[in-house]
């Protein structure tokens, strides 16, 4: 039963090293898709125990709210009227309508041109 | 005996959210305050994840509901999802214009812009160090991970917020935690 075991090497005796990559199981327990008991390799739990440090820290960041003086300043810096947005309707953009102006008055023009001719 | 509230599904908050709007649009500014409580803190959250500095955070935030507030007769769809859209490309835009003014920018010398040295006082080593790692990261795996882990949302909520596949975002946040990994293992491991 003993070979069964994992192996857990003394620390003091181990060298240092990188952890291991997070393999899949592992990106799976991240994503909250299997339990960490599920991570079988020693290796699996060491990465797990570093992301599972770095995700508490991440869970800190989550607490962080908007500080108090920034709505007001926000709401008070705002213009008198939003845009309505159907007010051009067409959603063609102001120098396309000029261009179209352009084009409409000069073919007018040429229109003209050829019935006084 | 506890009582649960019940618990606004998108698209009732989406319903609720043009309500808003509408009144805004009919003349009522300060309609506009409840969307701004709404939406400040996950917002906020993007933005200092993204910066790492309160004070830009702040900036992108107030700029960005500034803008929504111009155009909001443009919303088409989910609000939430359309200011989202305007932070996160505002975030972008502050990342790429940092990097540009910082002409000798390597990855071993990105500008230290999350806090000032005495809100860095307080912190947490590790978390100081989680934040300085983030900012080394390419922007769309640095945004991937700020939504995932810091913001704690959902693949399919990011989906539909960034406008791509969740299998698409799977591959980036794994990518970030890579990164990550091997920029933090060094001390922590």
């Amino acid at each position: 039963m003993i070979d069964e075991l994992p192996e857990t090497p003394d620390p003091e005796k181990r060298p240092h090293r990188k952890t291991p990559p997070a393999t899949p199981a592992v990106q799976a327990w991240l994503d909250g898709e299997q339990p960490r008991e599920e991570l079988a390799t020693a290796d699996e739990q060491e990465t797990a125990e570093l992301w599972a440090r770095i995700n508490s820290e991440a869970e800190q960041l989550r607490k962080r709210n908007t500080p108090i003086h920034v709505q007001s300043r926000i709401l008070s810096s705002l213009p008198d009227t939003p845009s309505a947005g159907e007010a051009t309707g067409s959603g063609m953009s102001p120098s396309v309508l000029v261009a179209l102006g352009v084009a409409i008055l000069a073919v007018g023009a040429l229109i003209g041109f050829m019935l006084v001719r | 005996m506890t009582t649960t509230a019940p618990t606004a599904t998108p698209v009732d908050q989406a319903d609720a959210d043009q309500e808003i709007i509408s009144s805004v649009l009919a003349g009522s500014k300060d309609a506009f305050g409840i969307l701004i409580q709404r939406y400040s803190d996950p917002l906020y959250r993007h933005a200092l994840g993204m910066t790492g500095s309160p004070d830009v955070a702040e900036d992108i935030l107030q700029a960005s509901f500034i803008k929504a507030y111009q155009h909001l007769g443009e919303v088409r769809g989910r609000f939430d999802a359309w200011v989202f859209r305007i932070v996160a490309n505002s975030c972008k835009d502050w990342l790429k214009n940092i990097r540009r003014t910082h002409v000798s920018y390597e990855e071993d010398d990105q500008p230290s812009s999350f806090s000032t040295p005495e809100e860095e006082m307080d912190r947490n080593e590790l978390r100081t160090d989680l934040e300085y790692a983030l900012a080394r990261l390419p922007e769309s795996l640095r945004e991937a991970f700020v939504m995932k882990h810091v913001e704690g949302r959902s693949y399919e909520e990011m989906a539909v917020l960034l406008e791509t596949t969740v299998g698409a975002l799977k591959m980036r946040v794994h990518r970030a935690r890579e990164a990550l990994q091997a920029l933090l293992e060094e001390k922590y491991a």
